[in-house]
Parts: C-alpha cells; sequence; structure tokens
C-alpha cells in the first residue's frame, strides 16, 4: 500500500505553493487521500492508482518549484513514498512486534526476541517521539527554533535525516525519503527493510548468516562496533549520512548534544531487545555459532564489550566526522563552530577566571579549542586490554588526541588540512584498537577488571571535564548493573551521578537542564564524589 | 599573563617588563633605554623623545617656534587634537605591531575601550586645555573619527595575515562570551549563530557623515574572505582619513552638539547590543557635557549609564536588553532650562 504520511501531507496541502501548483481535483484528491490514509482506503487507493502517481508526480514537480522560490522557507523533501519502500516506521512492524503470538511462541521466536519489543519502543522509549519534538506545533522549541531558523524544521532534510526514519541514509539530503509518523522508528536502526522484510518472516531466515542479512539491509546490531556506529550516525553525526548539528542549530535552541557512551545510552533506553546471554536462542548456540553471530562466546557478557568496544567507536566516529568535515571546507573555509569546545567561549568573562589559573596547557590562548575528546574512559578500556595481554596503547592514544588537538592551535579556528589529516589518522588509529578489542574475552572476571580500571581513573588533565565526568559516572553506573539489585555499584554509580550533579537538573525542558548541567558541573564536587566512591570500592 | 601568552613551560621565568610587545605601550621609552622602563607611558611616550628639546624648550626662543619647526626637533603637536588622538589610538586601539589581539585577551589583558572624549574627562589634568563650551562635542566627533582611522587601520594589517586571521578581537566579544541560553534575542542585524561585527570604534560614526555598513557587513558572520574584509577596511579607512583632513573643528559647536543630541534620540536601529549601546551612552554624555547638564537630565544619563554596568565581579555584560535602555532614553529630554528654573537652582 501506498504510504501517504498524514502529516505532512496535511502541510503541503494547507501551503499557498501546492495550491497554486495543482489544479483543483488533484488538491481535493490528495486531501481525501489524507483523510482516508489510516483507515480502510486500500480498495479505494487502488481504484485510485492513476490519479495517485499523477498527485506523486505533481508534489513532486511542485516541491522543486517551490525550492526555486524560496529553498530557506521550504526545502521539503519527497514527501510521498515510492511504493518500492514498503515498511518504514514501524507500521508494518507492529502487527506481528507489539504483543505475544501464541505461533511465534510455539516457534521459538521469543527465545530470541523479546514479544513486546514494538510497545516498549513505542509507548516508552524517547526515539519514537523524536519526530513529535520537532513538530513546532507540539514543542515550543520547535517553533522557536523554525522562527530562528528561517524554515520549518519539521520539513527539513537536515532535521529529519535525525529525527525520523531515513529511508535511504546514504543519498544526498534533497534525495532523502523520511518517514516521521514514529519518530526514529524501527528501520532507523535495524536498517531499510525493503529487502528484507519479506524473508525475515521466513524460519529460512534464522539460518541466514549476519554478512547474508546485512546484503539485504539488515543493520547487524549485535555487532557492538557497529551498534555503536549507528547510534553514533545521531549521536555523534555523519556527514556521509548529512546528520550534523551545526552551529547554527544549537544557536537557534537544539540542545546540546549530550556525551556519548552506546552501553549507557543502551541501559537507560528502556529495553524492547535482549541481552544475548540472556537469551534461549544464544544458550542454545556453540561457541563458534555465538561468536559468528553474536561476536561473544557463551562465557562473555555483552555490556561491558559494548562499552570497551564503544568508548573507542565514539573517538572513532568523532574523528571520522570532523575529517568528512574538514575535508568538505573550500580552501580558507572554517570549520562549522559546533566542532569547538562550546563551553570555552559561552560563558561570562570574569577577571582571573578558573581558566586563566589552569592555563592553556602550552595552546595559545584565545584560539577556540576544538570540541574535548573525552579519552579517560577509553583508556581506561586500553588499560585493561594491556592488562589483558596486549600492548599498552594508551601513549598512543595521548600522542594522538594532542596532535589533533594542535592542528586547532594553528591559526584561529584552526588548520583544516592539518585538521583533517590528523583527525583521519585518529579514526584509523581507533579502528584498528576496535579491532584488537575484538580477541578479549569480555567475561565476569573481565567485567570487574574494567570497572576497576576505570574507578582507578584519576584525571589526565589536572581536573575532570564535564564530559570525562559523565562518561565515568555512566559507566560505572552500567558496568555495576550486573551486580544490582545486589549491595554494590548501581546505587553508588547513582550517587556520584547525583552528587556530582551529572543527574537531572529539575530545569525546565531539555535544552536548560543539558546547559545547567554544564555550567553547574564542580570538578572539585565530582573529585569528592569520585574519590568516595573509590575508597569504597577498594 | 606574559606565561600564557608566551607559552612559557613551567621553570621559565615570565618577564612581562622585558617583553617588547609589551614596552611598546607600556614603558615605550624603555624599550631601548632599559633604565627609562619605571617612566612607564612617561612625558616623552605622548610629547615625544625630547633629545633635541630637553635642554631648549624653556627658553624664550622656543615659544618663536611654530608646531612644525617644533615637531622637527621631536615635540609631538599635543595641542592638535588629530593629532593627539592618533597618539592614544596608537595603544588604545593598536596599531600593527602594537595591538591586543584575542591572543592577548584570552591571556588576561582587558578588551581595549577606548573613546578620546570619555578618556579625557576623566583623565587629571596635567595641562591647561584651552576648552571652549563646545569642546566635549568636539573632542567625541573628532576622537571617533580618528579612533575609527586607527581601528581600519589596524583590521586591514590583520585581514592580510592569513595565518591569524580570523583575528577574533575584530568580532563582538558577547556574541560568545555569554551564559546560554540566549535570554535575549540576537540584534536582527546578526546571521544566527554566526560572530557579530565587533563595532565598539564604528558606532554611530555615520552620524559624522561615514558609513560603516561595508565593513560591518563584510565582517558579519564572516560573511567575506579575508582579502574583501582587507580592501573594505582599507577603503573605509581612506574615507576616515579624508574626513578627518577636511574637518574644521568649528562646525563642531553648540548648535551642531544640539542637533546631535536630537538625532541620537532616534537613532533606535543603532542600539542592538551591549557595544553599540555604550557607545551611544558616551555620545549622549559628550553632549550633555557641551550644552550644559540639567539635574534631570543627569538622573537619566545616570540610569542609562548604571544599565550598560557590568555586574560586581564580572567582565561581560551578561544579559543586556537594548529595549529597555531605549525605553529609558526616551525620558532623556534636550529641552533647555527655562531661565526661571536656571535662577532658582
Amino acid at each position: 500500500m501506498m504510504d501517504l504520511n498524514p502529516r505532512l501531507i496535511n502541510d503541503f496541502t494547507s501551503s499557498c505553493i501546492f495550491r497554486a501548483l495543482l489544479p483543483a481535483w488533484l488538491i481535493e484528491f490528495t486531501v481525501k487521500a489524507r483523510r482516508h490514509e489510516e483507515s480502510t482506503c486500500k480498495t479505494r487507493w487502488t481504484r485510485h492508482w492513476p490519479k495517485a502517481i499523477a498527485v506523486v508526480t505533481l508534489i513532486s514537480a511542485g516541491l522543486a518549484g517551490a525550492k526555486h522560490q524560496d529553498s530557506r522557507a521550504f526545502t521539503g523533501a519527497p514527501l510521498v513514498k515510492d511504493e518500492a519502500v514498503v515498511v518504514h516506521s514501524a507500521g508494518r512492524c507492529m502487527p506481528c512486534h507489539d504483543r505475544a503470538h501464541e505461533e511465534f511462541q510455539n516457534d521459538g521466536v521469543y527465545n530470541f526476541i523479546l514479544p513486546d519489543c514494538a510497545t516498549t519502543w513505542k509507548e516508552r522509549d524517547p526515539h519514537a517521539r523524536a519526530a513529535e519534538v520537532i513538530d513546532p506545533e507540539k514543542n515550543p522549541l520547535a517553533a522557536r527554533m523554525s522562527k530562528a531558523l528561517g524554515y520549518n524544521v519539521k520539513l527539513k532534510p537536515e532535521c529529519l535525516a535525525c529525527h525520523t526514519v531515513d529511508t535511504a541514509p546514504t543519498a544526498p539530503l534533497e534525495q532523502k525519503q523520511f518517514s516521521w509518523k514514529y519518530g526514529v522508528g524501527c528501520e532507523a536502526c535495524h536498517g531499510t527493510a525493503t529487502q528484507w522484510f519479506e524473508p525475515h518472516t521466513l524460519s529460512t531466515w534464522r539460518t541466514k548468516s549476519s554478512s547474508e542479512k546485512e546484503q539485504l539491509g539488515l543493520v547487524d546490531l549485535r555487532d557492538p562496533v557497529k551498534r555503536a556506529a549507528k547510534c553514533a550516525t545521531c549521536h555523534i553525526g555523519s556527514s556521509a549520512e548529512g546528520k550534523f548539528v551545526t552551529h547554527e542549530m544549537y544557536a537557534a535552541g537544539h540542545p546540546p548534544l549530550l556525551p556519548f557512551e552506546p552501553a549507557t545510552f543502551g541501559r537507560d533506553q528502556p529495553q524492547h531487545w535482549a541481552l544475548p546471554e540472556s537469551t534461549k536462542y544464544f544458550q542454545s548456540l556453540s561457541d563458534d555459532q555465538a561468536k559468528k553471530l553474536f561476536h561473544m562466546t557463551r562465557d562473555e557478557q555483552f555490556v561491558p564489550r559494548v562499552l570497551a568496544t564503544g568508548a573507542l567507536t565514539t573517538i572513532r566516529e568523532s574523528a571520522r566526522l570532523l575529517a568528512d568535515e574538514a575535508d568538505k571546507l573550500p580552501t580558507g573555509g572554517i570549520l562549522d563552530f559546533a566542532h569547538f569546545d562550546c563551553f570555552a567561549c559561552h560563558k561570562e568573562l570574569v577577571p582571573d577566571s578558573v581558566r586563566l589559573q589552569a592555563g592553556y596547557n602550552q595552546m595559545t590562548p584565545g584560539r577556540p579549542p576544538m570540541r574535548p575528546v573525552p579519552t579517560d574512559l577509553a583508556n581506561a578500556v586500553l588499560a585493561h586490554a594491556h592488562g589483558a595481554g596486549g600492548p599498552d596503547r594508551r601513549p598512543e592514544l595521548a600522542e594522538r588526541v594532542g596532535g589533533l588537538r594542535s592542528t586547532f592551535d594553528q591559526r584561529p579556528f584552526g588548520e583544516p588540512k592539518a585538521v583533517s589529516s590528523a583527525a583521519r589518522h585518529l579514526q584509523q588509529w581507533s579502528d584498528a584498537r576496535i579491532q584488537e578489542l575484538s580477541s578479549i574475552k569480555y567475561d565476569e572476571a573481565a567485567r570487574k577488571d574494567l570497572l576497576r580500571r576505570i574507578l582507578d581513573t584519576k584525571p589526565a588533565a589536572g581536573a575532570f571535564d564535564y564530559d570525562s565526568a559523565q562518561l565515568l559516572a555512566w559507566a560505572v553506573r552500567t558496568l555495576g548493573w550486573y551486580d544490582a539489585p545486589g549491595p554494590a555499584l548501581k546505587p553508588l554509580g547513582e550517587t556520584v551521578l547525583l552528587s556530582a550533579g551529572l543527574a537531572k537538573t529539575g530545569a525546565q525542558g531539555v535544552l536548560d537542564d543539558r546547559l545547567r548541567k554544564r555550567y553547574e558541573f564542580n570538578p572539585k564536587k565530582f573529585q569528592a564524589a569520585w574519590n568516595e566512591l573509590q575508597k569504597s570500592q577498594r | 599573563m606574559e606565561r600564557l601568552y608566551r607559552k612559557l613551560p613551567p621553570d621559565v621565568e615570565a618577564a612581562a617588563h622585558n617583553d617588547v610587545l609589551c614596552l611598546k605601550c607600556h614603558a615605550p621609552l624603555g624599550i631601548h633605554q632599559p633604565e627609562l622602563k619605571n617612566d612607564a607611558v612617561g612625558c616623552e611616550a605622548c610629547h615625544g623623545s625630547s633629545e633635541q628639546w630637553r635642554t631648549t624648550h624653556y627658553l624664550n626662543d622656543w615659544k618663536l617656534l611654530d608646531a612644525a619647526g617644533k615637531a622637527q626637533r621631536g615635540m609631538c603637536n599635543t595641542k592638535d587634537l588629530v593629532g593627539r588622538v592618533e597618539m592614544c589610538a596608537k595603544c588604545h586601539v593598536g596599531a600593527p605591531g602594537m595591538e591586543v589581539d584575542h591572543d592577548l585577551i584570552a591571556a588576561g589583558h582587558p578588551r581595549l575601550f577606548f573613546d578620546y572624549a570619555a578618556y579625557h574627562e576623566i583623565l587629571p589634568r596635567h595641562w591647561k586645555e584651552r576648552e571652549e563650551a563646545s569642546f566635549p562635542a568636539k573632542a567625541w566627533a573628532v576622537g571617533r573619527l580618528t579612533a575609527a582611522h586607527a581601528a581600519m587601520e589596524l583590521l586591514h594589517h590583520r585581514a592580510h595575515d592569513a595565518s591569524r586571521w580570523p583575528e577574533l578581537s575584530e568580532f563582538n566579544c558577547y556574541s560568545c562570551h555569554r551564559r546560554l541560553p540566549n535570554e535575549v534575542s540576537p540584534p536582527t542585524n546578526r546571521t544566527l549563530g554566526a560572530l557579530g561585527a565587533n563595532e565598539w570604534n564604528l558606532a554611530l560614526i555615520d552620524v559624522l557623515g561615514v558609513d560603516p555598513a561595508p565593513v560591518n557587513q563584510a565582517l558579519q558572520g564572516l560573511a567575506s574572505p579575508a582579502p574583501k574584509i582587507a580592501a573594505a577596511a582599507g577603503q573605509l579607512r581612506d574615507e576616515l582619513a579624508n574626513k578627518i583632513r577636511t574637518l574644521s573643528p568649528q562646525q563642531f559647536d553648540r548648535a551642531w552638539a544640539k542637533e546631535l543630541a536630537a538625532k541620537l534620540m532616534t537613532k533606535n536601529d543603532a542600539i542592538t547590543d551591549w557595544d553599540t549601546a555604550a557607545q551611544h551612552y558616551l555620545a549622549l554624555s559628550a553632549m550633555d557635557r557641551t550644552l550644559g547638564s540639567s539635574k534631570q537630565r543627569r538622573a537619566t544619563l545616570n540610569s542609562l549609564r548604571d544599565m550598560l554596568r557590568f555586574a560586581p565581579g564580572k567582565n561581560s555584560p551578561g544579559p543586556f536588553h537594548p529595549n529597555q535602555y531605549l525605553e529609558t532614553l526616551r525620558q532623556l529630554s534636550w529641552e533647555e532650562p527655562s531661565a526661571r528654573t536656571e535662577g532658582s537652582r
């Protein structure tokens, strides 16, 4: 069935451009189509096929025209889906995945997936509301941003790329098609289902290897690195997928992106997925099969592996984004300000400030530093890997990040070519380290050791910065997951978050909350809480 | 500051008193004669090197020399207002090779806020100024044009040097240096999320017949590549030089001050942020001194000034609301006090 998104159509049909471009009968037809879209219009659609095709064509033409007239106000992406895109955004996933079905139970489907995964996601997961938050009619912040930016954020491909399902992630922005009915729906992470929707319903699906499934477009989210990289396309950004929160968007009111830690984000997300080790299916596999399908053996734990690889994957993806964006610049161009340390500039000036007292670590004062690459957590991961028999890679990380940082010092706002080259080095280096981690066993002993190494962390640069503190506290809490509800780490991790001001501030709205957290972050307070935590674990 | 600016390792002693860049403004004569460092900005810093006039300038013959003759012997003509402001501007605005750039400010140097008329007012006089009543207006006009000229010379120089462009002190300090979220909408003349031009030295020069827009527009949001900015700055510098050359000091009389005061009351569009409002206040203040203040007018001016004050312990204005400034501005009256009230005072 052809899927006309009611909201997008609604907006479009109310627009003057639409009315000016199309004959009256077509307008009436499209509006009717919208009204019937969610009900029983299947037969009507079949009847109206020829007209529908005409609508699609004319709307596309209308949009192209609109773009010429005022590209800032209305650079709407093609709004109507081609018949080829059948599934997008949960519409067809729901019937099977929103509740337990007896036949699935009998088939053993619930040995490896949760029966109500779609419901959990739809009702409790913030991703399901990602599109709603960019609707100016529903969210005052979206209205404010639209006003400041001069375009409707819910129609802008740059916004839709992260807030909805982008059915063609690697297509250029102007050719993208989005479905935003279910926000960041199933296919946003699991991959465009055009080719795998049918086969995945068959019993033969389970015998396919992950690479066979990947060829059909299913993202192998069981692979912790691919999983983190997928999240990172939005939570860090991706030039290739047209996902990048620019400084202009921040200036209009986009909340600062949180530091990204895949294991914690996965833990805090209302889980619609099961830990592999908790499923019957995983336990029924041989070690070889388990390694092949889940990238871990049966005595391993998923979360520590996600956390360990995640610490390096986030560095790799941040470096990739920086290098890609630097490469796009023309000669003499300046990196988007979003690549810089927000709070190096955005603060009130005070005489003899903390920053002046701390010094600039041999960097030129007055040159905007790069957005910090938090390395403390990655260092703990590397320390653990070193303890497991590998070489000590920590000095290399410090050297590469230091090298990248210094390219921002060569001239105000950095020397893009040097930035790109240093970032590319860091990206490749991180990638090589991620490969090395695949040979490490993340079992219970490893989890404990990793946790100990995280707790041993001392601030590399004299004092913890906000990002490092946030990541470390999260990591402790998340790795303590396995001990809950026992006595040890989960409550303590929470205590650090609370006493160091890293938990929710109670500010109105996500923008104020995130800003306040950053401004009110007190390194001394965090250090005290961290010391307390270290002491209690000795 | 020296340690941070010169990136000195901890074991090296920071010696700003030997750093030529610092000495250029803080003890210019000390550069070549270390024993004169303690003079700081001493007599000769402004009056010129006295080698050729130290032993003669108190003799009767000296009085017979004209300004050119004295200049020939190394004495600067501080009686010429333009020449005087040019001299102040070298340090207080900056000149190529002797500048307070963003690196130095970040190391702890205060940003520069030069306004000749205001500085003249607060400087303890060690000279007898033959000040006519309209002197503050004249000082303001000459001061603004001359400082703007120095600023454009410096911008022209800076934008030519690709290795250090964009020089951040050429941009509005508080478009970045403020707490987020933004409680005040950014000025409408500013590109969202982009750098705004530092308008301190160019604000209000349009009322003196020079249009700063091309330079401001080129700087706004780094809209133009550096060579274009340099060209725009060079052109404005030449325009200003031309204007200054053809100035007739007599034009800045009481009537002119009155007219300017009235014009300033309608410059709502020009007050977009703290810098432009502060310059606006300084202009009002100079006109007020020219026209003879009244208690009521001073009270309003004081409340405008209070709005512009940085909070205690702060070096930036925090949220500044141009609308509140404009609202208070409406209470300002330039009506001449009537004879009776004059008498009763």
